[in-house]
This record gives structure tokens, sequence and C-alpha cells, in this order.
């Protein structure tokens, strides 16, 4: 491992001049255990645009978005090496501050997963925890996000309900919500879109162009018609290996990979 | 012999044997399958619920119905008896020749030696257990015997028979002769009739007549005067009538809950109620933060290992040290440790008489806190593990930090797993009694828990409780004849109070659990 992190300088350098990088990734492993899941991973997110990250299921890429804001820390087990810069930050430096840092980097995750709260509170919880908002005003971030999320119109009139009542549809677009509330630099989507009926799923996507102009997506998903419609970039990734990754248009018209062709042909396996 | 006769039959029963033996097979291998499928599981477990179900039930019934049965007014009968007996009887047999006794037991005579062949009562083979009274400088004093039931000359149930419970303790049985206000005298039909519907009470609380009266005949045929002033209730134990039944048990069942203690057995045990509810009350206060904190620490913040797992088996474990233990450690450790600290530092004046350096409500509680505090932290424990990672991850996501995490979010979802541990807490507490004892529970106190000036709570004090009035009742009495119904009434109020208590935690858990939709807790 020593020798591969040592043989990133030239590279650090290269990309420390290129202002536009909101995530960058150099020489990444992430072991479970003894067992490698991500292996030399370097990677360039670009700011203000979307990257979409697919590959296999249990190829890594939870694992991977999980190294964004550092919730790998949680799984007792796990090490992480190499490096991932955030706004030319080293996010795994030891002086860091996790909290301030998942602030700045949202996160949906793959399965929904609300609080026992009501949807209000749900919303406003990642806010509560960081400004001591006016009860105006933390009306107006909620609504905001709930109609960012396209929740708005079915959940205004039930707002204590518990957010345990919703449909997993629903929950999903609700924790985008409670993500948005914050208002985040970064935004990680694992797979927002599994539990969505089309139209939600449109809307989603719409969502994401949307709010391309104000944050830097990287999403998860298993859907090649999605990621080709929403993201600039893409990467692929098998058993732990970044094998592809560049604008989204040649990645799906032209993959320069073997690999990457058969995945997104669905020749894959 | 019967080998022979065996013999001429060989044939014929080696065949049904081998036919018989097949189908036994049968029926075994039908069993077997039978046994495999598991459906045999389904009547073990009908059966051990039907077991355990039947023994609650019989324990319920036993406790309402003797609990309930103090209440409910039992007749009293004027016996005439012959004396003769009397006189050579070792027990103390009454001596005068008509009584009126309220039977409690009867049993056949148990006599190791045969009858005397002179007594020729001996063979009627019954004895009765009485009580009945006796008049000593004129206070009546309650007095039990067996009485043969040879002896029992005439057995009548006057319905006129009045029993009057009298406000410093004590109650006589006789016949009304006379109510006398004054200026109005009441006999026959219209004292009867005032006597039954409460009408007396009106005339004691009328005013202008002071020196109202009530003259009964007494059992020996002398007078009793009783004023008005001092009779605390009357009832015509005989009366035929369910109705009047009814209402005089409702009236002793709500003398007995809202009263407080008399001499001679008399009143109610609000007091206890009291104290026990203050008591559950305090003690939740002091264990679910304990508790609760303990947990969260065990589950959330210290990593598993061996430590922690030792911790965590040593409070389990905790549950099975004895409630007497608790009490000698708090009295040890708090009550003439700190307590008696506490009394140098603030009641220095009232020393050597000891404030907080003595058993009071607060010890108690706070042994009981102990004593329930390993059931909180495994049942708060059991909730925390339930909780789904996926919840905590969530919240750090949104730049939590762990302890906005762990006490704004992780530990809401697991309220009604905290909840259940307070209920079970509560009904293991309510009932224990060793504890207290060494620590401030007592038979009688005048002085009130709460009072409406500062400082409300006087936590140090001693308390009743109405575990410990049963305890009391059961095993410190000498008159336990007057004191075991008591027990079981007792008992019954402390059932319902513990189940009451008990209701109140289940319904809040229940919104709780409606309120967040939870389904892992
Ligand atoms: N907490 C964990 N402990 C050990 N191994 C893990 C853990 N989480 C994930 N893994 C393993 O790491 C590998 C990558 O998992 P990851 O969840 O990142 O895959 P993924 O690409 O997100 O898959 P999917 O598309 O199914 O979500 C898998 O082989 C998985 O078994
Ligand atoms: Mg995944």
């Amino acid at each position: 491992m020593d020798t591969e992190l040592n043989a990133q300088p030239s590279l650090l350098q290269e990309d420390s001049q290129n202002a536009e990088l909101a995530v960058v990734v150099r020489g990444l492993h992430v072991y479970y255990g003894a067992r490698l899941v991500l292996d030399n991973i370097s990677l360039d997110v670009e700011q203000k645009q979307v990257t979409a990250l697919i590959g296999p299921s249990g190829c890594g890429k939870s694992t991977l978005l999980r190294c964004f804001n550092r919730l790998n820390d949680l799984i007792d087990d796990c090490h992480v090496q190499g490096q991932v810069r955030l706004f030319k930050r080293n996010i795994y430096h030891p002086d860091e501050d996790v909290v301030t840092l998942r602030r700045q980097v949202g996160m949906v995750f793959q399965r929904p997963n609300p609080f026992p709260k009501s949807i209000f509170d749900n919303v406003a919880y990642g806010v509560r925890l960081q400004h001591k908002l006016g009860a105006r005003e933390l009306r107006e971030v909620v609504r905001w996000s709930l109609k960012a999320a396209a929740l708005w119109d079915e959940v205004k009139d039930r707002l204590s309900e518990s957010a345990l009542k919703l449909s997993s549809g629903q929950q999903q677009r609700l924790v985008i919500a409670r993500a948005l509330a914050v208002k985040p630099s970064v935004l990680l989507l694992d797979e927002p879109a599994s539990n969505l009926d089309p139209i939600s799923m449109l809307k989603l996507e719409e969502l994401i162009t949307e709010l391309k102009s104000r944050y830097t997506i990287i999403i998860v998903t298993h859907n090649m018609q999605q990621a080709a419609r929403v993201s600039d970039h893409t990467a692929f990734i098998d058993q732990g290996r970044l094998i592809e990754v560049s604008d989204t248009r040649s990645l799906f018209t032209h993959p320069k990979q073997k690999q990457t062709e058969d995945y997104i042909t669905g020749r894959y396996g | 012999m019967s080998v022979c006769g065996a013999a001429i039959n060989c044939e014929f029963s080696d065949a049904m044997g081998i036919s018989m033996l097949a189908r036994g097979l049968k029926a075994l291998n039908g069993f077997r399958h039978w046994l495999n499928t598991g459906a045999a599981w389904h009547w073990y477990s009908l059966a051990t619920v039907t077991l355990s179900g039947l023994l609650i039930a019989a324990l319920i019934v036993l406790v309402t119905s003797q609990g309930l049965g103090y209440f409910w007014p039992a007749s009293v009968q004027e016996w005439v008896i012959s004396e003769s007996k009397a006189v050579d009887s070792p027990l103390q047999a009454p001596s005068s020749q008509r009584l009126f006794v309220r039977v409690l037991e009867q049993q056949p005579v148990v006599s190791a030696q045969p009858a005397l062949p002179a007594d020729d009562t001996a063979q009627t083979g019954l004895e009765y257990f009485v009580q009945f009274q006796e008049f000593v400088d004129g206070t009546a004093n309650w007095r039990y015997a067996w009485v043969e039931a040879g002896r029992i000359i005439r057995v009548t149930r006057p319905q006129s028979l009045l029993e009057v419970h009298l406000s410093q303790g004590g109650s006589v049985f006789g016949y009304p002769l006379v109510i006398d206000s004054g200026e109005q005298q009441f006999t026959g039909q219209a004292l009867h009739a005032l006597l039954r519907d409460g009408g007396w009470r009106e005339l004691m609380a009328s005013g202008e007549v002071t020196e109202a009266r009530l003259l009964l005949r007494l059992q020996d045929g002398s007078d009793f005067v009783a004023p008005l002033t001092t009779v605390r209730n009357v009832l015509f134990p005989n009366d035929a009538s369910l109705l009047y039944r009814v209402r005089q048990f409702t009236t002793s069942l709500w003398v007995f809950l809202s009263t407080g203690p008399q001499p001679d057995y008399q009143g109610g045990i609000l007091p206890a109620i009291y104290g026990t509810v203050l008591l559950v009350l305090l003690m939740s206060v002091i264990l679910v933060p304990l508790g609760v904190l303990t947990a969260v620490y065990l589950h959330e913040y210290a990593s598993n290992n061996l430590l922690t797992k030792t911790l965590r088996i040593a409070v389990s474990n905790l549950a099975g040290i004895p409630g007497i233990v608790y009490g000698v450690f708090v009295l040890g450790v708090f009550v003439y440790g700190l307590g008696a600290q506490i009394d140098q530092w603030f009641f220095n004046d009232r020393l050597p008489l000891p404030t907080f350096g003595t058993g009071g409500i607060l010890w108690a509680s706070l042994a009981l806190a102990l004593l329930t505090l390993p059931v909180v932290i495994v049942a708060t424990e059991e909730g925390l593990a339930r909780v789904p990672n996926d919840l905590r991850r969530g919240a750090l996501a949104l730049g939590a930090t762990r302890s906005e995490m762990i006490w704004g979010t992780v530990v809401t979802a697991a309220s009604p797993a905290i909840l259940t541990g307070l209920i079970l807490a509560i009904a293991r507490a309510a009932g224990e009694v060793a504890p207290l004892l060494l620590v401030g529970a007592v038979k009688y106190t005048g002085q009130p828990l709460l009072e409406s000036s500062f400082p409300y709570l006087h936590a140090e004090r001693q308390f009743m409780h109405l575990g410990y009035q049963v305890y009391d009742f059961a095993l410190q009495s000498t008159n336990t004849y007057a004191t075991i119904p008591l027990a079981y009434a007792t008992t019954l109020i402390l059932l319902a109070l513990v189940i009451l208590l008990n209701l109140i935690a289940i319904r809040l858990r229940a919104r709780l659990r409606r309120r967040f939709l939870i389904d892992y807790s």
C-alpha cells in the first residue's frame, strides 16, 4: 500500500491547480477487516456537476460514497487508506472535524431511514442542529426542502404525523428533503430512486438537474438510463476497482474498456 | 396353573400378537410423525399457559374474594349458651349467658380424649370459632373463643341488632332502644328508620341538639349510652335487604380507602396508599435517569469489550440479590453515612434528633431504585439494540454530534422500551417490603409526606406503605383473627394500585408507539 501511496505526489500537484474540483480521491483503499473492497481508487469529482457511480451490486459504490463523509468511521473493522480531499482539504486528516464535514456533505441512504419523529421534525432535524431559527424561518426551510424533494403536496396537511407512516417512496423523498434542508455543498445520493414510481423518479431527476446549479452531486444508480439522463460524468466500478471514468456521453456511447461496454449493454456477468 | 391355559391359546395369541404389534407399530409411527410435525408443541404450550393461567386466576380469586369479603357486612348472631361449661373450659370462654357473636370458623371437634360419658353434648361434634364482645370499664373489647355446638341452647339472628362504630375506635353490638335529642325521643319504627337510612347523622349535624344520645341494650342486659357525636357509623348486620348490604359494603370500602387508620383496626389505609404511590413515583424519578444513562453508556459509548460485557452480566445479576440486602446497603451507606453528614451540614440545630440520618421515604425509594435498576438497564439496552444502525448513521450524516445523535434520536426511538422497563420495575417495586423494613416504612405515622407549605414534600419523613401494612397485619399482629382479613383487603388494594400504575405507564407507551409508529421496539 505504501508504495502506491508514495506514487501519488505527482497527481496531487497536478490536480491542486484545478479549482473546479469538489472532491479528489487519490489511491483510496478500503478494507473491511482483512478484505479489500476498494482497491486504489483515484477519482476527480467536478464542482456543481452530477457524477454517477455505476457498477454491479457489491462492487463498493456505497462504500466509496461513505468515504466522502467519513461515515465508514462508524464501522468498527473498516480501515481507509489513501486520500480524499474535499475542496482541497484532506478530510482524513486527524484534525478534520467530522461534524462540520458531514454538515457540508449531505447523504441520502440506500434504504430510506426516517427518524421516528414527525415529518416536520425529520426535515428540521439537521437545521435545528446548526442554527437557532425562528419558528417561521424553520417552517419556510421545511417547506422549501419538501417542495424541492417533490413531497410537499402530499404531506403539507400532515406535517405533525409520524414519518414512519409514509410509504417507502415518500420516505425516500423525505430523507432527500432532510438532506437538502441543511444546504450541503456536496450531496451524496445512494440509489435515491430505488423505491420510486416512474413519475416521482422523473421528478427527482428534474430536481437533481435543478440542484446541480448549487450543489455538487454524486449519485449511485443501477439504472443506466437514469445515469445517462442526469449525470455529467460517470464512473464505472467493478469489484472494488475503478474501471473507467469519463463524461457520461462518451462513456455510454464509446466505452474504452470491454468490461464497461459489457456492463452498460447488459452483458455483464 | 395359568401356564397351561396360556399354552392352549398359544397359536392364537401369537397371530394376534403379531397383528397387534403391527398395529402398535403403525400407531407409534403415526405418533412419531405427529411429533415430527411439531404439532405437539402447540399442546405443550397450551397446557403450560393453562396451568399458569389457572394459578394466577386462583391467586386473584383468593385475594379478591377474601379482600372484598372483609367489607361485606357479616351477620351477627345472638346465642344463648349454657353456662356450666364456661367454668371448666381451658379457653377464655364466655361467662355471660347471652352473647352477640360473629362466627368466623367452624370445624368438627378434634379432641384427643374420648368424650366423657357424662357429657351429653359431646356427640354434636361441631365447634365454632367466634368473635364476641367483652366490656371492661365501659369499653368493648373483642374476644375470640372456640365454642362447642353442644353448649349452644338457642341461636337467633335478630334483624334489629345494631352494630355501632365509635369514632375513638371500637364498636358495640346492641339493641337500639332510643335516641334522645333532648327535645325529641325516637323509639320503635321511627328509631329503626332513623338508624337505617342515615337520618341520625342529620340529627347530629343539625347542631341545635348537642346532647343527642343513643341508648343501646347490650348482651348482658345492661345499657350503653353513646352520644351521637362519638358515633362514626351504625349498621344493622342482619338486615335482609341486599340493597342495604351493598350500600354498607360500599360505605365500608370507601371508609377503608379514604380515611386514616384508627385504633382497634377501624378506619382505613389512605396514608399507606399515599405513601406507596409517592414511593413509586420517587423511585421512578431516581430510577429512570440512572438506568437510562447506564444503559446508554453500556450500549452507545462503551466499546463492546470484555469489561463492558462483564459489567453487563454484573448488572443483570444484581437482580438476583435479595431485597433486604438493598435495605441494609442503603441503611449503612446512605442513612448512616450520607444522611448523617447531611444532618451535620444542614440540620445541625436539630441534632441529636436525626433528619436525614434516619429512615425516610427518600432512602426507601433509593433502595427500591437500586433494586429495580437492572430491570430498566436491561430493557433499555434491549431497546437500544433494536434501533437500526441506519438511524444512527442518518443522524450523523446530517451533522449531529454523537451525543445529539444518541439523545435526540436513538433514545427517543428506544423510549417505549424504557417504559417497558419502568413498567416491570414498578410491578416489582410496589409489592416489595423487605428493603423498606430498615429504611423508613412504619406501621403508623402522623406526619404527612405532602404539605401545602414549603418544602411541600418531606422526603426525609417516615411513611406508611401498603406492602408493609400487609406484612404487619399478617406477621406482626397479636390478633391475627382481626388482621388477616385486613391483610387480604390491603393486598387487594395494593394489587389494584399496581395494576393502575402499570396501566398508566402502558397507555403512555402505547401513545409513544402510536405517535412514532415504532415497530422495532
Ligand atoms: N459493514 C460491512 N462489513 C463488512 N463488509 C461489508 C460491509 N459493508 C459492505 N461490505 C462489503 O463490501 C462490499 C461492497 O459493499 P457496498 O455496500 O459498498 O456495495 P454496493 O456497490 O453499494 O452494492 P449495492 O449496489 O448492492 O448497494 C460488499 O462485498 C459487501 O459485502
Ligand atoms: Mg450500495
